[in-house]
């Protein structure tokens, strides 16, 4: 039984280090791949992302002072 | 005899259609009936609990909003040939790629957590323990996409989609006055004023017709389907068929409610159906099944939106016609996802209440990006052509749009500070 179990995590450290090394180096690729984007950056392109990230902003401001009222 | 030939002929053309249309239909249907999922029910068993009748009107509007938000995810899949999750990645950069990936990641395993509090709920009625449950459902949802197949596993949830219709007889044998639905539900009012109770309740009506996942799993289902620009048509109409499916159901749930627990208080659908086996055990019955069908064609769909999602990103091979050898990791991401869910629900006295609120927060979070993506996305000549958006569709969509994301982000809002509209 205890050697069963050996075997067993052997081979799931195995496939777990196969998985970090494919794809730790597989997000390196994408970052890569996708470093600049395609779109055209027109003006209401560059509004939209603009407000948008203003409104996440927004949003996690308030998860934050949620959280703090939560905690004081 | 020419009378004969002529209607032999028409039949024949007519069948011709319908026959088409089964062979198109499909990721339409599934993703607005699975809209129905087990939070939706709750909030439309909610609302006819608390205003009868009197909001059916307004559900009417949410048909033109579910259709035009996805009928712009099957242009786009179609077109483009790419599911959103790399749209977005290739068209916005890895900033706004990983943005959206792991908040929709974060937001379907916690949507897939109260799917499965829905299952376990429901079938706990008909004495069930939540681990039989949760077993079961991991084993089916395993069968459905391991016939490597997209094709049955389509025409399987399709099933399920029908199942959803179960609330439709549940009206009838309820016998609610007709009168009274068409005096109080068609016409436009606001029970008692347009109060902050109202609002609430119409902010969670717009809340659960549009979820990210919905975005993310049509455009990839369409992908995987193999629709091609001459299909674009029939997209636009199953999912226009999904759209009123949807809200019909949603509509008979209301009417349920409204005539047999107008003015009961209750958390969950689950609750709402034990209450009906007290007063009607075939009905409450029926929401029980209803429910968990519910549960279970939600979980089908947010779990398959992730792993095509993640797929698509790292370049696994991502199409349920691949057998589990030719994609290991897209259906790793499917299990793992699916049970580590259902294993959560399982946990004494895990933090489900706080996993709900969760969802409202993340999803007010990735869903106004989703969306503005979407209308970007749609509006690029260069990989859209011929299929961009027009002035007409550039004007419903953003008018949509912005309602979407106002509403939403008030109710998220409106979660995090519960007493703020009170």
């Amino acid at each position: 039984m205890l050697k069963k179990i050996k075997i067993i995590k052997r081979q799931l450290k195995k496939v777990i280090k196969i998985f970090y090394e494919q794809h730790f180096e597989r997000i390196i690729e994408i970052n890569e791949k996708y470093a600049s984007p395609r779109i055209a950056t027109s003006p209401v392109v560059n509004f939209a992302l603009t407000a948008l990230k203003i409104y996440l902003v927004f949003i996690v401001g308030l998860l934050l002072y949620k959280l703090i009222t939560l905690i004081y | 005899m020419k009378i004969f030939s002529k209607l032999y002929y028409e039949y024949r053309r007519i069948w011709k259609i319908i026959v088409l249309y089964l062979i198109i239909s499909g990721p339409g249907i599934v993703v607005m009936v699975a809209d129905n999922d087990a939070a939706g029910i709750t909030t439309y068993a909610a609302t006819g609990a608390k205003f009868g009748y009197n909001l059916i009107w307004f559900l009417l509007f949410l048909v033109p909003i579910a259709y035009f938000v996805q009928e712009m995810t099957v242009r786009l899949g179609v077109v483009t040939k790419r599911g959103h999750a790399e749209s977005v990645f290739e068209a916005f950069g890895s900033f706004w790629g990983w943005f959206s990936l792991t908040n929709l990641m974060v937001v379907n395993w916690l949507t897939l957590i109260t799917e499965f509090v829905g299952m376990t709920a429901a079938l706990n009625l008909f004495g069930v323990p939540p681990y039989i449950t949760v077993i079961g459902v991991c084993i089916l949802m395993g069968i459905m996409v391991l016939n490597g197949r997209y094709w049955t596993w389509e025409k399987i949830a399709l099933t399920f989609c029908a199942l959803n219709l179960i609330y439709i007889p549940c009206a009838f044998i309820v016998n609610p006055p007709i009168s009274a639905i068409i005096n109080e539900g068609f016409i436009p009012n606001f029970p008692g004023g347009f109060n902050n109770t109202v609002f609430f309740f119409l902010m969670a009506n717009i809340g659960t017709t549009i979820a990210p996942w919905m975005l993310y799993f049509q455009q990839s289902a369409v992908v995987d389907k193999g629709m091609k620009e001459k299909d674009i048509p029939w997209g636009k109409f199953d999912t226009m068929v999904g759209a009123i499916l949807t809200i019909v159901v949603a509509i008979f749930i209301v009417i349920v409610a409204g005539t047999v627990l107008r003015g009961v208080e209750f958390e969950s659908a689950a609750q709402a159906a034990q209450k009906l086996m007290g007063m009607n055990k075939y009905v409450g019955s029926f929401l029980a099944v209803g429910l968990f069908n519910a549960g279970l064609l939600g979980a089908i769909c947010i779990s398959l939106a992730s792993s095509w999602a993640f797929g698509e990103i790292f370049g696994w091979a991502h199409s349920l016609n691949n057998k589990i050898k030719e994609a290991p990791w897209f259906y790793a991401n499917y299990f793992i996802t699916l049970i580590s869910a259902g294993l959560v629900v399982l946990i004494p006295k895990a933090p489900l209440v706080l996993i709900t609120l969760l969802v409202q927060v993340v999803s007010a979070m990735l869903l106004p990006a989703t969306l503005v993506f979407l209308l970007l996305l749609l509006n690029d000549k260069k990989s859209m052509g011929e299929y961009k958006n027009n002035l007409f569709q550039n004007i419903i969509g953003i008018s949509i749009v912005a309602l979407i994301i106002v509403l939403s982000t008030l109710y998220a809002i409106s979660v995090i500070f519960p007493n703020l509209f009170n």
